[in-house]
C-alpha cells in the first residue's frame, strides 16, 4: 500500500529524515513507534502529501502523494493537533470535508452519531474538550471513506472505553472495507492490541520493521531450572541475547522458535522448562536495546 | 476548468478549484467584504441621495451629486479607493492565505485532496471576490439612486469608477497575496505588504538622508521622484488618481490604474508560482523563502543603520554633526538591526554566537559605502560648473534685513553669473571650514546716543543655488554661509562674495520689480510709519516724481541694500519706514475679470543713503515721521 523509498528531509539544517525506506502492507494496521524526535510526525506529513520531501519518493498503491489529488482523496488524516476553522462545528467541517472528499458517507455520519454521542454537532469544535475535538476528528475521518487511514497519536485524549471504540470501529473498516492504517505512537503497549505490522523509527531511519508474529515467533523467552544450581554450558550456536537467574530459575532471552530452543534446551535435561511469549516491548529490549539508546528509552 | 460537482459526479476530487473552499471562504470573512461594500454604499448611493437633498458632510461641496452632471460626484468617489482599497487589499489577503501562517492550518489544508494550485486559485478567486461583489452591487444600488432621484444616470462614470476600484482591488490583494507567499508569520504580512508599498520611497529617502549629511551642499529632493512614485503604489494612485476639477471635471491618472492593475496580474502569477514552491513546515516564520532571509536581514539592518543611527546622533549628539560620528551610530544602529532581524528569522534572542561574523561583515560593507559617499568619490562636492556652460543661476537665500520685498528673497535670478559661479567656487573651497560648522547666532549689546541697541555679531545665512546648464541639466546646492563683520570685509569670503552679489544695483531691481511688467500703471504709494495713523499716501501728482526718485536711487544703488548681519550699519542705514507702490497690470491676468483685481504692491524699505528719494519726500513733507532702526521708538 505505502512505499516509502530513500525519504530525506531536513529543517534548517537539522536532518529530519535520515534515508527512511518503510513498506506499508496492504489492509494492515502498522504501528509507528519511535522516541521524540525520531521524525514519527514527519513522515505522517509526507505520507499525507503534506511535506514535499529534499529527496526520495513516498508511493500510495504505485502513485506518488505529493501534489496528487486522485491519491490524497483516498486519504484520510488525524494529526497530532487537530485544526478546525474559526467556529466552526462538527456538522460545519463535515460539509467542508464533504466538498473535498468524493466518497464522504453521510449515512455513515448518520450512523455514527450514536457512536459519538457526546459531541453536540452544532458545538463549535475549539469549543469542545481535546478528547472530544479528538472523537470529532475520528468521526469526520471515518465518513471520507479513506482506503488509507493515517493517526499520529490517535487516541491521546481519548477516555479508556471510547478508546476501545474508536480501535473496534477501525478494527472494523480493516475487515470490512480492506482500510490500511497507519498508526505512529511512542506508546507499545498500546500498539501492541491493535497492530499487526510494526515499524520502528529512530533518527529519521526506520531501525525495523516487521510483522508483529514474525517479531514474537523469533524470539523465546526460557525459564529453566536445571539439576545443578548453575548454568550449563550451552552451544555456542544458540544465540543467547539475556541471562538473568533468580534463586534456581534462569530466565534465557533466546532467538529461535520456541519448539526450536525447547528441543535444544532438553538435552540438558532441565527439572522445569517453560517458553514464554514476549511482550512487544520486551522484543525491543532485546532486539534493540543496548545497541540504541533511544530505542531504550523509549521501550523502558 | 471543470466544477468541484462535476468532478464529485466522477467521485474524483477536482484538483484546481474547490467551490466548497471558495463558499467556506465567503462565509468565515464576510466582515471583509461586509465592511467594503457598506463603505461604499455609504460613499455612493447615500451620497447620491444625500446630495440631492442638500449636500453630505464628507463630501466637498463642489462634488456634492448633480443630477446634471452625475459624473463628477462619481468621478470625484474614485479618489476614495486610494484610502480603501490597500486596507482591504491586506485584510483579504490575511484573511484566506491565513492558513499558511498556522502550521495545524497547513497541514490541515493541505492534506486535503486538491493541488496547490487548486487551493491558491480557489483562495485568491474567493478574495477577489471579496471585492468585486461588493463593487458590482454598490454599482446597481448606485444607478437606482441615480434614477431615483433625477430619472438619468451616468453609466458611463459609474462603469469608470466600478472599473478603477476593481483593478486598484486587483493591485492591492495580488500584492497582499504576493506578500503571503514570502511569510509564514500573519503579523509580518501587513509589515511586508507596507514595506513592498514603500520600498522604493524608504530606499530614495535613505540615500538622501545619508547623503544629505555626508556631501556637503546635497539638495534633498522636496518630492520624490518621478520613477520613485511609480514604485511606491500608494504614493503614484494619491498624487496622480483623482478630477481634474472645474469645468469638464475629467477623471486623471487613469493611467496608474491601468498599469498596476497589469501589475497586480503579474503579481497575482508571482504569488502562485512562489506557492507552488513553498516549503510547509515554514508556517509561523517571518521570511519562508531561503533567499530572500539575507535580503530581509539586510533590509532592516541598512534601514536601521541609516535612519535609526541618525536618529541616535541628533538626539545623543545633537551639537556634533561630524561624518565619524554618524558613521559610529549607523554602525550601532546596523549592528542592532541585523540583530533584531536576526532574532525574528530564528525566533530566539540568544542569536550573537551565530550571527555576529554576517554582522561584522554588513558592517563592514555599511562603512566601505559610507566612507566613498563621504570621501566623495563621484566629485559631486567639488563640482562648480564653468560659467560659459551655465544657461541660467537663480539663489535663494534666508530672509535677509530690511525684510521689505527683496528681504524675504524667494528664487532671484542671479544677472551676474561669472560672480555666482565664483560665489560658489569659494564656498567649495573652503568646504571643510563650512561643512560641519555650527549654526551660531550672536547679539551684542551697544550703547548709542544713551540708549541700548542689540546688534547682530554673528549670523549663519542660508544659501542655495540652482543651475540650468546650457546642456539642460540642472544642478543644485545648499549651504550655510558663516556670517560675521570679519568675514564681511574679506572679500574673498563666502560671506563677503554673497553679501557683493546681492547688493548690486541691478540684482536689487531686479529682485523689487520681478513681479513688474512694463506698461503697468503706477496707482498709489503710501509711507508707513511705526505709528499706523502717522502713514502718508501721495496723490497722483506726487506719484510719479517719488517713484523716478525711487528708481534713481536704486539704479545708482543707494537703495536697496540688504544685509547678511543686522549690525550697527543696518541699523543706522535703514529706517522703520516703508515705502509701498500699487500698481495695475496693463491687462487682466488669468481668471480675473478687471485689471484692478491684479494690482500688486512693491515695498521698499527706505535708507538713509537714498538720497534722492529723501529729498523728494522732503519736499513733500514727508520726512518728519521718519524713525532709523537704530532711533528708541520711544
Amino acid at each position: 500500500m505505502i512505499v516509502v523509498k530513500d525519504l530525506f528531509k531536513s529543517f534548517d539544517g537539522v536532518q529530519a529524515l535520515n534515508g527512511l525506506n518503510m513498506e506499508v502492507p496492504h489492509q494492515a494496521i502498522y504501528g509507528l513507534v519511535g522516541p521524540n524526535g525520531a521524525g514519527k510526525s514527519t513522515l505522517l506529513r509526507h505520507i499525507t502529501g503534506v511535506y514535499r520531501p529534499d529527496a526520495g519518493e513516498v508511493l500510495v498503491d504505485g502513485a506518488p502523494v505529493y501534489e496528487n489529488p486522485a491519491v490524497k482523496a483516498r486519504i484520510a488524516s488525524i494529526p497530532d493537533e487537530l485544526y478546525a476553522f474559526l467556529s466552526a462545528s462538527t456538522r460545519d467541517m463535515m460539509g467542508f470535508y464533504r466538498g473535498f472528499y468524493p466518497r464522504f458517507d453521510r449515512e455513515r455520519y448518520r450512523a455514527l452519531r450514536e457512536v459519538f454521542s457526546t459531541i453536540q454537532e452544532d458545538t463549535p469544535i475549539r469549543r469542545l474538550s481535546k478528547g472530544m475535538a479528538k472523537q470529532s476528528a475520528f468521526w469526520l475521518a471515518l465518513c471520507c471513506r479513506p482506503d488509507l487511514l493515517v493517526l499520529d497519536e490517535p487516541v491521546d485524549g481519548l477516555d479508556p472505553v471510547m478508546r476501545r471504540q474508536v480501535w473496534s470501529l477501525l478494527m472494523g473498516d480493516v475487515s470490512e472495507y480492506g482500510t490500511t492504517v497507519l498508526v505512529s505512537s511512542h506508546n507499545l503497549r498500546e500498539l501492541e492490541d491493535v497492530c499487526d505490522h510494526v515499524g520502528i523509527l529512530s533518527r529519521g531511519q526506520v531501525l525495523i520493521q516487521r510483522s508483529l508474529s514474525d517479531l514474537q515467533g523469533n524470539i523465546v523467552k526460557m525459564q529453566v531450572v536445571f539439576a545443578q544450581r548453575e548454568m550449563p554450558r550451552l552451544p555456542s550456536d544458540l544465540e543467547v541475547l539475556h541471562v538473568s537467574q533468580v534463586g534456581r530459575i534462569h530466565t534465557l532471552i533466546i532467538r529461535g522458535t520456541a519448539t526450536e530452543v525447547t528441543n535444544r534446551l532438553a538435552v540438558y535435561a532441565p527439572i522445569l522448562m517453560e517458553a514464554l511469549p514476549l511482550t512487544l516491548e520486551e522484543i525491543f529490549i532485546y532486539e534493540l536495546g543496548g545497541e540504541n539508546y533511544a530505542v531504550r528509552q523509549m521501550v523502558l | 476548468m471543470p466544477c468541484a460537482r462535476w468532478c464529485c459526479d466522477l467521485r474524483r476530487p477536482c484538483a484546481w478549484f474547490n467551490v466548497t473552499l471558495f463558499r467556506n471562504n465567503l462565509i468565515r470573512f464576510w466582515p471583509i467584504w461586509a465592511l467594503y461594500g457598506i463603505l461604499w454604499f455609504l460613499l455612493l448611493p447615500v451620497g447620491v441621495l444625500n446630495g440631492h437633498s442638500g449636500g453630505w458632510l464628507f463630501w466637498s461641496s463642489a462634488y456634492v451629486y448633480n443630477p446634471k452632471a452625475p459624473h463628477i460626484f462619481l468621478v470625484s468617489a474614485i479618489r476614495a479607493g486610494v484610502f480603501l482599497n490597500p486596507i482591504f487589499g491586506i485584510l483579504a489577503a490575511m484573511a484566506v492565505f491565513s492558513y499558511l501562517c498556522n502550521a495545524r492550518a497547513c497541514g490541515m489544508m493541505h492534506a486535503l485532496p486538491i493541488r496547490r494550485e487548486g487551493l491558491f486559485l480557489t483562495n485568491y478567486l474567493s478574495g477577489l471576490c471579496f471585492f468585486l461583489l461588493p463593487i458590482l452591487v454598490v454599482a446597481l444600488l448606485t444607478l437606482a439612486a441615480q434614477l431615483y432621484v433625477a430619472g438619468t444616470a451616468g453609466l458611463t462614470s459609474l462603469f469608470l469608477w466600478a472599473w478603477c476600484q476593481a483593478l486598484m482591488c486587483l493591485f492591492f490583494f495580488s500584492l497582499g497575496s504576493f506578500c503571503a507567499m514570502l511569510t509564514g508569520h500573519l503579523l509580518a504580512l501587513p509589515a511586508f505588504y507596507g514595506g513592498l508599498n514603500l520600498l522604493a520611497l524608504g530606499l530614495f529617502g535613505l540615500y538622501q538622508q545619508t547623503a544629505s549629511r555626508l556631501l556637503f551642499g546635497y539638495v534633498t529632493a522636496p518630492a520624490a521622484a518621478r520613477w520613485v512614485e511609480w514604485l511606491t503604489p500608494i504614493l503614484c494612485y494619491s498624487r496622480s488618481l483623482g478630477c481634474s476639477g472645474s469645468p469638464d471635471y475629467r477623471l486623471t491618472g487613469l493611467l496608474s490604474v491601468f498599469v498596476y492593475g497589469f501589475v497586480g496580474v503579474l503579481l497575482a502569477v508571482g504569488a502562485l508560482l512562489l506557492y507552488r514552491r513553498r516549503a510547509l513546515e515554514s508556517a509561523g516564520d517571518i521570511v519562508v523563502l531561503p533567499w530572500l532571509r539575507p535580503v530581509f536581514r539586510w533590509c532592516i539592518s541598512l534601514f536601521a543603520a541609516v535612519y535609526l543611527g541618525s536618529f541616535l546622533q541628533d538626539v545623543l549628539f545633537p551639537e556634533r554633526g561630524d561624518a565619524a560620528l554618524l558613521l559610529g551610530c549607523c554602525l550601532a544602529a546596523g549592528a542592532l538591526g541585523y540583530f533584531i532581524a536576526e532574532m525574528l528569522l530564528r525566533k530566539s534572542f540568544r542569536v550573537l554566537r551565530r550571527s555576529w561574523r554576517g554582522c561584522i561583515g554588513f558592517l563592514g560593507l555599511f562603512v566601505l559605502a559610507f566612507e566613498m559617499l563621504a570621501l566623495d568619490v563621484g566629485g559631486y562636492e567639488t563640482w562648480v560648473p564653468a560659467p560659459e556652460t551655465v544657461a541660467s543661476l537663480t539663489i535663494q537665500t534666508s530672509s535677509l534685513a530690511p525684510y521689505d520685498d527683496a528681504g524675504a528673497q524667494g528664487e532671484i535670478p542671479v544677472s551676474d553669473l561669472a560672480a555666482g559661479t565664483a560665489l560658489h567656487q569659494s564656498i567649495v573651497d573652503q568646504r571643510n571650514e563650512l561643512e560641519y560648522a555650527p549654526l551660531v547666532y550672536l547679539w551684542d549689546t551697544v550703547s548709542r546716543n544713551g540708549s541700548l541697541l542689540d546688534v547682530e555679531t554673528q549670523n549663519t545665512c542660508y544659501l542655495s543655488l540652482s543651475y540650468t546648464l546650457k546642456d539642460g541639466s540642472t544642478l543644485r546646492r545648499t549651504y550655510d554661509i558663516p556670517v560675521n563683520a570679519a568675514l564681511l570685509s574679506t572679500p574673498d569670503s563666502p560671506a563677503a562674495r554673497l553679501d557683493a552679489l546681492i547688493n548690486t544695483p541691478d540684482q536689487m531691481e531686479a529682485v523689487y520689480f520681478r513681479g513688474y511688467r512694463e506698461g503697468d500703471t503706477l496707482a498709489g504709494a503710501y509711507l508707513s510709519a511705526p505709528a499706523a495713523e502717522d502713514g502718508r499716501s501721495f496723490g497722483s501728482g506726487e506719484l510719479e516724481t517719488l517713484y523716478q526718485a525711487v528708481r534713481a536711487d536704486l539704479a545708482a544703488g543707494r537703495l536697496g541694500r540688504h544685509y547678511l548681519l543686522e549690525d550697527l550699519e543696518r541699523m543706522e542705514t535703514c529706517y522703520y519706514n516703508d515705502l509701498t507702490f500699487t500698481f495695475y497690470p496693463t491687462a487682466p491676468r488669468k481668471g480675473q475679470l478687471h485689471r484692478q483685481d491684479a494690482s500688486y504692491t512693491i515695498t521698499i524699505t527706505l535708507q538713509t543713503t537714498a538720497t534722492e528719494t529723501l529729498q523728494v519726500l522732503s519736499e513733500l513733507g514727508a520726512t518728519d515721521g521718519l524713525v532709523l532702526k537704530a532711533d528708541s521708538l520711544y
